[in-house]
């Protein structure tokens, strides 16, 4: 009579293992919206757009994260994920803080460009002379607070800059423009990237094409200034500020790479999303010793297609933005942890 | 009850325990060699299949990519962004085309304009994202719908007559089939310039600005039926150097012809194949000059567009005894090829072996195993038997050295076994005397494909 008991038990367990593991795959939200991410122990954090795409990922120095899902911009509010000016179609935006305060540099569909006050929810279209497509990116100087709006349309484009928070505009160049890095120490210095990668150090008056064909994107490392490094799909060049080309370094990684960061609290920790699309295999890798070896991270992101990533400014945190499965955040303490290591 | 879940207990041990030692008895191959089951055997007949799959589930989602009106290549949907070919997309639109080898990129020329491209590449086709073209190349205007990508971009769009209202034929050099669109147009019979063109290993292509067509360096009237530009025999043949080949008209009829067997390995006898694919060069000599000392006569599948700068390696493979086979002309995927374009990498590889090697075996490999019965029938249709193999020597990891190499192919070779190998790697050729020296010590006897066929009965 146990016996049979027992048995019931098991199937009953059984059953419920099946029916488990026939879930969908749809992992539920670890960390509410303004949730702080500072209890220690997790690796991973699931932090909402379950299925969605997130295509861009800022965080402000006291954890909040702001997220471009949709084409629509996300900042957290009473526990859920509250949309700004919901009916704004949003391409690309940027996160300034001062005193305390964070102000959105968005930008439409339509080269229009939006300032948004999140503390005060205002809501400003600035004025600015760009094509009425698409804006690419925004950056702003590290050093002065100006902000850089850069375009890339087939019928032209270029780069505006503003001294004003905003308010009025200059243009720099007719260059078009996808990618933009400006030193994080001496203003003068920018590069801007879309065909080929150009180079100004006169705070934008002239541009001197850097020779590399090198332009999927351009990175500064806040802790080493001195060298610029120009991404292409599998690796990066790297070059001093007279637009001399130093060194070459490819990654040896199965795929083009979607997406690099820098830690900004470590020199040589670098994190990069790869892609292979006509495999569809890719997912998250992180270097310990500047692209050298690179540590195929998977769990949670194996042959997931990354976005965007995004590290908090301790650099202990990895924001993640996937094509499919919502934003992330992984603890770099952890995966330091883990100590393996991979040179595919 | 407590003996029915004992006696349970015993059985999955017992089951268990079988399944382990069978795996380990597997693994020792070398004693295992002499029996049929062979588990690598299985692993590399699973990755053709596997890697078959997986191809034509990436390139389902496809466009055809018509520029001003006319066909130029297929693009493809892959995790929701398109991807267009580049090469022959900026080709047509008048722009130099350099491959950067030292970035992998791709460098873009025309005029005063200079781009650089990061390419996703495809068995050495570069595709893109084609809104990124689209601003590259400053298109005036991308619109897709059905399977359809149209780019209009500095030229007027080409009126096509449709193939339908047309009588159709199929078309064949020397017995070989080329395609199943010829047409009859007003008392004249067309065949597609661009097929017929890459069917002797010349380059076609259409200037989608002037709307003229070109092979090689050389403008061809043409007309276009269905965005395709057609020619008659004698336009083509001024400007195509066709040698003595024979050209045929057929009325055109559904091929209901039964399939030819795919062969994957031989008779269960101690022959081995050793085959050797890809480029010719002058790294063939040293291969030759080895199975030379050991008597060992191979089969190599050769890329059609490495023969021409290379007939003193064919002549001398030939002359040395050796089989010359098909390995298609550019080596691309076939998934991503049309009927006719498959055909043309077949046709033209057979055409160039002959000519320059005296000879062509009737066997064509699909580069990286990918086929499926459509690709075996249209080999079939050019006289070649489709050839996989079964035992794989990972020679063309560039990871993997000789003394790897020969291990895996004296561990895993079986009776009947089609080694694959590849030419132009030191590698191979410095493992290739122990592996000979080790096969024949155990009894196998090298035989090339057509001895095999005949083993097995003269499929």
């Amino acid at each position: 009579m146990i016996d049979k008991k027992m048995l019931f038990v098991l199937m009953g367990l059984m059953v419920i293992a099946s029916l488990t593991a026939c879930q969908p795959d749809t992992p539920p939200v670890d960390n509410l919206p303004g949730q702080p991410l500072d209890d220690a122990g997790w690796k991973w954090k699931h932090l909402g757009f379950t299925g969605d795409r997130v295509d861009k990922i800022q965080v402000t120095s006291d954890g909040r994260v702001f997220a471009l899902s949709g084409r629509k911009l996300y900042y957290p509010e009473e526990g859920g994920w509250n949309a700004a000016h919901p009916d704004t179609v949003i391409s690309t935006f940027y996160l300034l803080e001062k005193d305390d305060k964070a102000t959105i540099v968005a930008a439409g569909d339509n080269g229009e460009v939006y300032l948004y006050t999140v503390e005060d929810d205002l809501w400003n279209e600035a004025e600015i002379i760009a094509l009425p497509e698409p804006i690419d990116i925004i950056t702003v100087s590290p050093a002065t607070g100006e902000i850089f709006v850069g375009q890339s349309t087939k019928n032209g484009g270029g780069l505006w800059k503003s001294g004003d928070g905003g308010i009025s505009w200059k243009k720099l160049t007719d260059i078009t423009v996808r990618g933009i890095a400006v030193h994080p120490e001496d203003p003068e210095i920018i590069y801007i990237v879309d065909k080929l990668t150009y180079l100004s150090t006169d705070g934008g008056k002239s541009w001197a094409k850097v020779e590399t064909g090198a332009n999927y994107g351009v990175l500064i490392h806040p802790l080493y200034p001195e060298t610029a490094y120009l991404a292409y799909a599998q690796g990066v060049v790297s070059a001093s500020h007279d637009g001399t080309i130093t060194s070459q370094q490819q990654f040896y990684l199965p795929g083009g790479m979607t997406r690099l960061e820098f830690n900004p609290a470590s020199l040589n920790e670098w994190a990069l999303g790869l892609w292979d699309y006509p495999s569809g295999v890719g997912g998250l890798y992180y270097s310990f010793n500047g692209g050298g070896h690179w540590l195929e991270v998977g769990e949670k992101m194996k042959d997931v297609r990354i976005l965007d990533l995004c590290f908090d400014k301790d650099g202990k945190t990895l924001y993640i933005g996937t094509a499919d499965s919502g934003l992330w955040a992984l603890n770099i303490e952890e995966l330091k942890k883990d100590g393996k290591s991979s040179n595919k | 009850m407590k003996k029915v879940i004992i006696i349970l207990l015993i059985a999955t041990i017992a089951c268990a325990g079988f399944i382990t030692a069978r795996r380990l008895f597997n693994e020792a191959g070398e004693i295992l060699s002499g029996t049929r089951f062979n588990w690598y055997e299985s692993k590399t007949q699973s990755e053709i299949e596997n890697g078959n799959k997986f191809a034509q589930e990436r390139l389902s989602k496809k466009y055809h990519v018509f520029i001003n009106g006319i066909f130029v290549d297929i693009g493809y949907d892959w995790d929701g962004i398109i991807y267009v070919p580049i090469r022959t997309i900026s080709d047509s639109l008048n722009w130099i085309v350099n491959w950067v080898p030292d970035l992998g990129m791709i460098q873009l020329v025309k005029n005063s304009h200079e781009a650089y491209v990061d390419i996703v590449n495809f068995f050495g086709k570069g595709y893109i994202p084609l809104d990124r073209l689209e601003n590259l190349l400053s298109l005036d205007s991308v619109r897709i719908h059905g399977g359809n990508i149209e780019i209009q971009s500095g030229g007027s769009t080409h009126q096509s007559i449709d193939l339908r209202q047309l009588p159709r034929f199929s078309f064949y050099i020397n017995g070989m089939k080329m395609t199943d669109n010829a047409v009859g147009y007003q008392e004249e019979k067309l065949v597609p310039s661009r097929i017929f063109a890459l069917s002797f290993g010349r380059v076609f292509r259409y200037d989608a600005i002037e709307g003229h067509t070109y092979i090689d360096d050389s403008r061809i009237d043409a007309m276009f039926i269905d965005g395709r530009a057609y020619s008659t025999l004698d336009q083509l043949k001024e400007v195509v150097d066709t040698g003595g080949a024979v050209f045929q008209f057929r009325g055109f009829t559904p091929d209901t012809q039964p399939l030819m067997p795919v062969i994957e390995k031989g008779p269960e006898e101690n022959v081995v194949a050793l085959t050797f694919d890809d480029y010719l060069g002058d790294k063939v000599y040293p291969l030759l000059d080895v199975l030379d000392v050991y008597n060992v006569k191979a089969t190599f599948f050769v890329i059609g567009n490495s023969i021409e700068q290379n007939a003193g390696v064919l002549e001398e493979l030939v002359k040395r005894g050796h089989q010359a086979a098909n390995h298609t002309w550019d080596h691309y995927n076939n998934h991503t090829l049309t009927d006719d374009e498959i055909r043309a990498q077949l046709i033209s590889t057979r055409l160039f072996t002959e000519k320059y090697g005296g000879q062509s075996a009737p066997f064509f490999r699909p580069p990286g195993g990918y086929y499926n019965d459509n690709a075996v029938r249209i080999a079939q249709n050019a006289g070649l038997q489709t050839v996989l193999w079964s035992l794989n020597s990972t020679d063309a990891d560039p990871d993997n050295d000789a003394k790897h190499i020969k291990r895996v192919v004296t561990q895993w070779v079986h009776p009947g076994a089609i080694a694959t190998m590849h030419t132009g790697r030191d590698t191979t050729i410095k493992a290739l005397p122990g592996i000979i020296e080790n096969l024949r010590d155990r009894g196998y006897r090298f035989v090339t494909i057509s001895e095999m066929v005949k083993l097995r009965g003269g499929e």
